[in-house]
Protein backbone atom coordinates (compact mmCIF):
# COMPACT_ATOMS: atom_id res chain seq x y z
CA UNK A 1 0.00 0.00 0.00
CA UNK A 2 1.54 3.74 -1.22
CA UNK A 3 1.66 5.78 1.76
CA UNK A 4 -0.19 9.03 1.28
CA UNK A 5 3.41 11.03 1.61
CA UNK A 6 4.13 8.27 -1.35
CA UNK A 7 1.68 9.04 -3.16
CA UNK A 8 2.22 12.73 -3.04
CA UNK A 9 5.98 11.78 -4.49
CA UNK A 10 4.73 10.41 -7.29
CA UNK A 11 2.26 13.14 -7.87
CA UNK A 12 5.50 15.51 -7.94
CA UNK A 13 7.42 13.61 -10.03
CA UNK A 14 4.61 13.35 -12.51
CA UNK A 15 4.56 17.30 -12.86
CA UNK A 16 8.16 17.03 -13.49
CA UNK A 17 8.05 14.17 -15.78
CA UNK A 18 5.31 16.54 -17.97
CA UNK A 19 7.23 19.45 -17.67
CA UNK A 20 10.49 17.26 -19.52
CA UNK A 21 8.13 16.14 -21.76
CA UNK A 22 6.94 19.15 -23.22
CA UNK A 23 10.33 20.94 -23.07
CA UNK A 24 11.87 18.31 -25.39
CA UNK A 25 8.31 18.54 -27.57
CA UNK A 26 8.80 22.49 -27.97
CA UNK A 27 12.49 21.96 -28.57
CA UNK A 28 12.29 19.14 -31.33
CA UNK A 29 9.11 21.67 -33.21
CA UNK A 30 10.67 24.42 -32.60
CA UNK A 31 13.66 23.77 -34.22
CA UNK A 32 12.35 21.52 -36.80
CA UNK A 33 10.32 24.60 -37.87
CA UNK A 34 12.95 26.69 -38.54
CA UNK A 35 13.99 23.73 -41.09
CA UNK A 36 11.10 22.99 -42.51
CA UNK A 37 10.34 25.05 -45.79
CA UNK A 38 6.48 24.39 -47.84
CA UNK A 39 7.40 24.82 -51.28
CA UNK A 40 4.63 24.44 -54.07
CA UNK A 41 5.34 22.61 -56.80
CA UNK A 42 4.09 24.48 -60.37
CA UNK A 43 6.47 22.79 -62.39
CA UNK A 44 3.88 20.67 -64.28
CA UNK A 45 1.66 23.38 -64.70
CA UNK A 46 4.72 25.37 -66.33
CA UNK A 47 5.77 22.36 -68.65
CA UNK A 48 1.68 22.13 -69.92
CA UNK A 49 1.73 25.82 -70.72
CA UNK A 50 5.22 25.73 -72.30
CA UNK A 51 4.24 23.03 -74.66
CA UNK A 52 1.39 24.95 -75.68
CA UNK A 53 3.01 28.20 -76.29
CA UNK A 54 5.84 26.56 -78.43
CA UNK A 55 2.78 24.21 -80.33
CA UNK A 56 1.19 27.77 -80.65
CA UNK A 57 4.16 29.72 -81.88
CA UNK A 58 5.51 26.51 -84.24
CA UNK A 59 2.54 25.17 -86.00
CA UNK A 60 -0.39 27.68 -85.62
CA UNK A 61 -3.52 26.27 -86.99
CA UNK A 62 -1.50 22.68 -87.41
CA UNK A 63 0.63 24.23 -89.98
CA UNK A 64 4.41 23.84 -89.41
CA UNK A 65 6.05 25.59 -92.00
CA UNK A 66 9.91 24.80 -91.53
CA UNK A 67 10.95 27.57 -94.16
CA UNK A 68 10.27 30.38 -91.57
CA UNK A 69 13.14 28.94 -89.21
CA UNK A 70 16.33 30.03 -89.96
CA UNK A 71 18.96 27.84 -89.34
CA UNK A 72 20.30 30.12 -86.62
CA UNK A 73 16.93 29.91 -85.05
CA UNK A 74 17.20 26.09 -84.78
CA UNK A 75 19.16 25.93 -81.55
CA UNK A 76 17.17 28.94 -80.07
CA UNK A 77 13.79 27.72 -80.42
CA UNK A 78 12.55 29.69 -76.75
CA UNK A 79 14.33 32.86 -78.05
CA UNK A 80 12.55 32.79 -80.98
CA UNK A 81 9.05 32.05 -79.33
CA UNK A 82 9.75 34.95 -77.66
CA UNK A 83 9.96 32.58 -74.35
CA UNK A 84 13.24 33.07 -72.94
CA UNK A 85 13.75 31.75 -69.94
CA UNK A 86 16.72 29.32 -67.77
CA UNK A 87 14.75 26.96 -66.57
CA UNK A 88 13.59 25.62 -69.24
CA UNK A 89 14.96 23.48 -71.79
CA UNK A 90 12.43 22.46 -74.82
CA UNK A 91 13.57 20.12 -77.79
CA UNK A 92 11.46 19.86 -80.75
CA UNK A 93 11.73 16.93 -83.76
CA UNK A 94 10.19 16.94 -86.64
CA UNK A 95 9.08 13.87 -88.20
CA UNK A 96 7.84 12.85 -91.45
CA UNK A 97 5.41 10.26 -92.17
CA UNK A 98 7.65 7.15 -91.57
CA UNK A 99 9.09 8.17 -88.66
CA UNK A 100 12.15 9.72 -89.80
CA UNK A 101 13.65 13.18 -88.14
CA UNK A 102 13.67 15.63 -90.86
CA UNK A 103 14.12 18.98 -88.66
CA UNK A 104 15.20 19.53 -84.88
CA UNK A 105 15.00 22.70 -82.48
CA UNK A 106 16.05 23.07 -79.16
CA UNK A 107 16.83 25.64 -76.32
CA UNK A 108 17.94 25.50 -72.95
CA UNK A 109 19.93 23.28 -70.69
CA UNK A 110 19.99 20.02 -72.13
CA UNK A 111 22.08 18.88 -68.98
CA UNK A 112 19.02 18.79 -67.01
CA UNK A 113 17.41 16.50 -69.34
CA UNK A 114 20.78 14.07 -68.85
CA UNK A 115 20.40 14.63 -65.19
CA UNK A 116 17.12 13.73 -65.02
CA UNK A 117 17.94 10.59 -67.16
CA UNK A 118 20.82 9.44 -64.23
CA UNK A 119 17.97 9.55 -61.51
CA UNK A 120 15.47 7.76 -63.98
CA UNK A 121 14.06 4.63 -62.32
CA UNK A 122 15.19 5.52 -58.71
CA UNK A 123 11.44 5.82 -58.25
CA UNK A 124 10.80 9.10 -57.46
CA UNK A 125 8.66 11.60 -58.85
CA UNK A 126 9.37 13.56 -61.71
CA UNK A 127 8.23 16.82 -62.13
CA UNK A 128 8.30 19.60 -64.71
CA UNK A 129 9.00 16.58 -67.30
CA UNK A 130 6.42 16.10 -70.12
CA UNK A 131 7.03 14.62 -73.76
CA UNK A 132 4.56 15.89 -75.98
CA UNK A 133 3.69 14.30 -79.32
CA UNK A 134 1.13 15.60 -81.94
CA UNK A 135 0.25 15.24 -85.40
CA UNK A 136 1.08 18.78 -88.36
CA UNK A 137 1.04 19.79 -91.76
CA UNK A 138 4.62 19.90 -92.41
CA UNK A 139 5.41 23.08 -94.67
CA UNK A 140 8.65 23.01 -97.25
CA UNK A 141 8.92 24.90 -100.04
CA UNK A 142 5.93 24.72 -102.53
CA UNK A 143 5.03 20.92 -100.74
CA UNK A 144 2.78 19.99 -97.99
CA UNK A 145 3.41 16.80 -95.92
CA UNK A 146 2.00 14.93 -93.16
CA UNK A 147 4.24 13.85 -89.91
CA UNK A 148 4.21 15.15 -86.78
CA UNK A 149 5.96 17.08 -83.69
CA UNK A 150 8.00 15.21 -80.79
CA UNK A 151 8.18 17.93 -78.03
CA UNK A 152 10.54 17.12 -74.91
CA UNK A 153 9.96 19.53 -72.29
CA UNK A 154 12.63 19.83 -69.04
CA UNK A 155 11.13 22.91 -66.34
CA UNK A 156 14.08 22.97 -63.57
CA UNK A 157 13.33 24.10 -59.85
CA UNK A 158 13.27 27.78 -58.87
CA UNK A 159 15.92 28.52 -56.35
CA UNK B 1 -7.78 -26.53 21.31
CA UNK B 2 -6.78 -27.43 18.14
CA UNK B 3 -10.01 -26.74 16.46
CA UNK B 4 -9.44 -23.34 17.86
CA UNK B 5 -6.07 -22.83 15.90
CA UNK B 6 -7.12 -24.36 13.23
CA UNK B 7 -10.36 -21.78 13.16
CA UNK B 8 -7.69 -18.91 13.73
CA UNK B 9 -5.44 -20.29 10.78
CA UNK B 10 -8.52 -20.62 8.52
CA UNK B 11 -9.20 -16.24 9.67
CA UNK B 12 -5.66 -15.48 9.27
CA UNK B 13 -5.72 -16.67 5.72
CA UNK B 14 -9.29 -15.07 4.66
CA UNK B 15 -7.56 -11.66 6.55
CA UNK B 16 -4.57 -12.30 4.24
CA UNK B 17 -6.91 -12.90 1.24
CA UNK B 18 -8.77 -9.88 1.89
CA UNK B 19 -5.44 -7.75 1.68
CA UNK B 20 -3.88 -9.24 -1.47
CA UNK B 21 -7.17 -9.18 -3.36
CA UNK B 22 -7.10 -5.21 -2.20
CA UNK B 23 -3.47 -4.41 -3.11
CA UNK B 24 -4.59 -5.67 -6.76
CA UNK B 25 -7.30 -3.62 -7.12
CA UNK B 26 -4.50 -0.81 -6.15
CA UNK B 27 -2.51 -2.05 -8.49
CA UNK B 28 -4.53 -2.23 -11.54
CA UNK B 29 -5.60 1.68 -10.81
CA UNK B 30 -2.46 2.06 -10.30
CA UNK B 31 -1.39 0.85 -14.37
CA UNK B 32 -5.07 2.95 -14.97
CA UNK B 33 -3.42 6.25 -13.90
CA UNK B 34 -0.30 5.34 -16.12
CA UNK B 35 -1.77 4.71 -19.13
CA UNK B 36 -4.07 7.71 -18.80
CA UNK B 37 -0.89 9.92 -18.33
CA UNK B 38 0.85 8.13 -20.94
CA UNK B 39 -1.99 9.04 -23.69
CA UNK B 40 -2.44 12.55 -21.99
CA UNK B 41 1.07 12.92 -23.00
CA UNK B 42 1.00 11.74 -26.04
CA UNK B 43 -2.27 13.85 -27.21
CA UNK B 44 -0.33 16.82 -25.98
CA UNK B 45 2.77 16.24 -28.45
CA UNK B 46 0.48 15.15 -31.34
CA UNK B 47 -1.49 18.18 -30.43
CA UNK B 48 1.87 20.72 -30.21
CA UNK B 49 2.62 18.60 -33.65
CA UNK B 50 -0.55 19.80 -35.40
CA UNK B 51 -0.85 23.41 -34.10
CA UNK B 52 3.09 23.75 -35.52
CA UNK B 53 2.66 22.18 -38.81
CA UNK B 54 -1.45 23.96 -39.12
CA UNK B 55 0.85 27.38 -37.97
CA UNK B 56 3.59 26.72 -40.84
CA UNK B 57 1.23 25.81 -43.36
CA UNK B 58 -1.08 29.15 -43.00
CA UNK B 59 1.86 31.24 -42.45
CA UNK B 60 2.47 34.58 -44.45
CA UNK B 61 5.00 33.09 -46.51
CA UNK B 62 3.10 30.30 -48.06
CA UNK B 63 0.12 32.34 -48.61
CA UNK B 64 2.18 34.71 -50.18
CA UNK B 65 4.48 31.39 -52.57
CA UNK B 66 0.92 30.64 -53.69
CA UNK B 67 0.08 33.96 -54.65
CA UNK B 68 2.91 34.51 -56.54
CA UNK B 69 2.92 31.23 -58.40
CA UNK B 70 -0.93 31.38 -59.14
CA UNK B 71 -0.61 34.93 -60.60
CA UNK B 72 3.06 33.71 -62.51
CA UNK B 73 0.80 30.97 -63.77
CA UNK B 74 -2.10 32.65 -65.00
CA UNK B 75 -0.04 35.21 -66.85
CA UNK B 76 1.85 32.32 -68.59
CA UNK B 77 -1.50 31.16 -69.61
CA UNK B 78 -2.97 34.37 -70.77
CA UNK B 79 -3.57 35.84 -74.37
CA UNK B 80 -2.22 39.24 -75.42
CA UNK B 81 -5.28 41.90 -74.21
CA UNK B 82 -6.60 39.78 -71.40
CA UNK B 83 -6.71 41.30 -67.83
CA UNK B 84 -7.55 40.02 -64.38
CA UNK B 85 -8.57 41.23 -61.23
CA UNK B 86 -7.09 39.98 -57.74
CA UNK B 87 -9.24 41.16 -54.99
CA UNK B 88 -7.35 42.79 -51.92
CA UNK B 89 -8.95 41.12 -49.36
CA UNK B 90 -9.23 37.36 -50.17
CA UNK B 91 -8.77 33.96 -48.70
CA UNK B 92 -5.38 33.85 -48.81
CA UNK B 93 -5.02 37.00 -46.79
CA UNK B 94 -4.80 40.71 -47.23
CA UNK B 95 -2.67 41.79 -50.22
CA UNK B 96 -1.02 44.64 -49.65
CA UNK B 97 0.72 45.04 -53.29
CA UNK B 98 1.13 43.35 -56.13
CA UNK B 99 4.32 44.27 -57.94
CA UNK B 100 5.57 43.48 -61.78
CA UNK B 101 9.28 43.63 -62.11
CA UNK B 102 11.97 41.73 -64.10
CA UNK B 103 9.75 39.31 -65.21
CA UNK B 104 8.97 38.27 -62.17
CA UNK B 105 5.84 38.47 -59.74
CA UNK B 106 5.90 40.08 -55.96
CA UNK B 107 3.03 39.84 -53.86
CA UNK B 108 2.78 41.32 -50.18
CA UNK B 109 0.74 39.57 -48.37
CA UNK B 110 -0.29 41.30 -44.67
CA UNK B 111 2.66 42.84 -44.60
CA UNK B 112 4.93 40.22 -44.91
CA UNK B 113 7.16 41.79 -48.32
CA UNK B 114 7.97 40.12 -51.15
CA UNK B 115 11.35 39.11 -51.18
CA UNK B 116 11.94 36.40 -54.22
CA UNK B 117 8.88 36.39 -56.30
CA UNK B 118 8.03 33.93 -59.24
CA UNK B 119 9.30 34.25 -62.88
CA UNK B 120 6.85 33.91 -65.47
CA UNK B 121 7.88 33.85 -69.08
CA UNK B 122 5.10 35.21 -70.95
CA UNK B 123 6.09 36.51 -74.20
CA UNK B 124 3.36 39.39 -73.98
CA UNK B 125 4.25 42.58 -72.01
CA UNK B 126 2.77 42.25 -68.33
CA UNK B 127 1.89 45.56 -66.26
CA UNK B 128 -0.52 45.94 -62.97
CA UNK B 129 -2.42 49.07 -61.95
CA UNK B 130 -4.28 49.49 -58.39
CA UNK B 131 -8.21 49.81 -59.40
CA UNK B 132 -10.00 50.09 -55.82
CA UNK B 133 -10.47 47.20 -53.88
CA UNK B 134 -8.19 44.78 -56.70
CA UNK B 135 -5.61 44.92 -58.86
CA UNK B 136 -5.81 44.51 -62.26
CA UNK B 137 -3.13 42.56 -64.09
CA UNK B 138 -3.37 43.08 -67.88
CA UNK B 139 -1.02 41.01 -70.44
CA UNK B 140 -0.75 43.17 -74.26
Amino acid sequence: MISKRGAMGEGVFMIYRLLLVSVIAFAIFGISSIFYAYEIEVRDSEAVILTRQVSECLAPEGVFNLDLISEDSRKSILSYCGLSNERFYVGVEVLNEAGDVIAEFSQGDSGSGWVRKLTQGAGQYDPGYRIFEYPVLIGQGISEIEGKIKMEVIVSHEF
Amino acid sequence: MGSLLKMEKKVQFQRNLLYLSHLRIRKKGEVLNQVLVHIVLVGLIFAIFVFATAGRINGRDVKQQVLEKELALLIDSAEGGMEFGIQKAMINGKINNVEIKEGRVYVTVEGLAATKGYPYFSKYSVSVREEGNKFVVSVR
